[in-house]
């Protein structure tokens, strides 16, 4: 196994809920022996709380279907009004009886299912696939940003050269004769690459917020 | 009563992971059939299947198959709303079942 990938799964923080202990736990210590961090829920409302409150402190959920207070299935749902399936990958545990659940499951956005008994080899290898692409992402993200950012300074340059224009017109023609109304006009320009100047420190302490665009593209914009 | 040669590679050829289990088991298979015992006799469905559902579960880690599939039909007659003979015949298999995967797993660990 590469470094990167031990660096991933060990930083990386994975919730089970399953309200079967002994499948739970199994899982649980078979994942720590591979270098994960887990924890075990037996129920699914603290995470729900924690959903509810957009507290989230896990990198990925395993998630058991068929439990009594509430089915995985319900509560798949209920994480993806708030988080899409990279902000949280969700892998439904199941048995292999219940095609239809995993059906509609994927459906629903779960990213990814495994079978009951656990196999711990394909549990690692679907549990770093998602880490993987939740990490790949996260950097496409970074760079998008980094290319937006790089547009919005081409925009703003031109920006401040049109009012900059304006303000040195302006002036050097009150240099000969005083004009109260061209040092007004003159005033108003750098009032305009003032707030420009505004704009552009906030983008280099990376005030920027991803925002909806479409239903399917991101873009950033100013706070 | 179970196959230890899946057992053991299930849980990593590591003993003490086992005898964890066990323990747990030991602890949570009373319950559960306790529970399943009561939906039989209130006929609730949707808890039969669910608590079958559950033993079935724990039986699964052990590879105990033939226990694993009495499991199994209680959870389909649960789903498919069926109590019968057959169904108080197949718990019955299934609850004198469980102590004797209980006393198998044990003995397996000594």
């Amino acid at each position: 196994m590469s470094e990167n990938v031990k660096q991933l799964q060990s930083e990386s923080k994975i919730l089970i809920i399953d309200d079967d202990k002994m499948n739970g736990e199994l899982t649980r210590k078979k994942l720590e022996r591979r270098g994960f961090t887990v924890e075990l829920h037996l129920s699914a409302m603290d995470f729900l709380q924690q959903v509810e409150d957009s507290k989230l402190v896990f990198d990925l959920v395993l998630l058991d279907i068929m439990m009594p207070d509430i089915s995985g299935l319900e509560v798949l749902n209920q994480v993806r009004k708030k988080y899409n399936s990279f902000d949280l990958p969700i892998i439904l545990v199941t048995s292999k009886d219940e095609a239809d659940d995993i059906v509609v499951g994927l459906k629903e956005g779960a990213n990814d299912y495994i079978t009951k008994p656990v196999n711990i080899d394909i549990a690692s290898a679907r549990i770093n696939t998602q880490l993987k692409i939740k990490e790949l992402l996260s950097d496409s993200l970074h760079s998008k940003q980094i290319s937006t950012i790089n547009t919005m300074v081409t925009t703003l340059n031109h920006e401040i050269n049109n009012p900059l224009a304006i303000a040195i017109g302006n002036l050097t023609i009150s240099k000969e004769k005083i004009d109260h109304i061209r040092i007004e006009k003159a005033l108003k320009a750098l009032e305009r690459i003032t707030q420009i100047v505004k704009k552009i420190e906030a983008i280099s302490q990376g005030d920027m917020e991803e925002v909806a665009y479409s239903t399917n593209v991101n873009m950033y914009k100013l706070k | 009563m179970f196959d230890e040669k899946q057992l053991l590679n299930h849980f990593d050829e590591d003993m003490e992971m086992v005898q964890d289990l066990v323990e747990i088991f030991s602890e949570s298979y009373p319950e559960s059939i306790q529970a399943l015992k009561e939906a039989l006799e209130a006929s609730n469905y949707k808890d039969i299947e669910l608590h079958a559902h559950t033993v079935k579960g724990m039986i699964g880690n052990f590879f105990a198959n033939e226990l694993k599939e009495i499991a199994y039909k209680l959870e389909q007659m649960g789903r498919d709303e069926v109590l019968n003979d057959d169904t108080k015949a197949q718990f019955s298999l299934l609850s004198e079942g469980l102590p004797r995967l209980e006393q198998a797993l044990k003995d397996f660990c000594e």
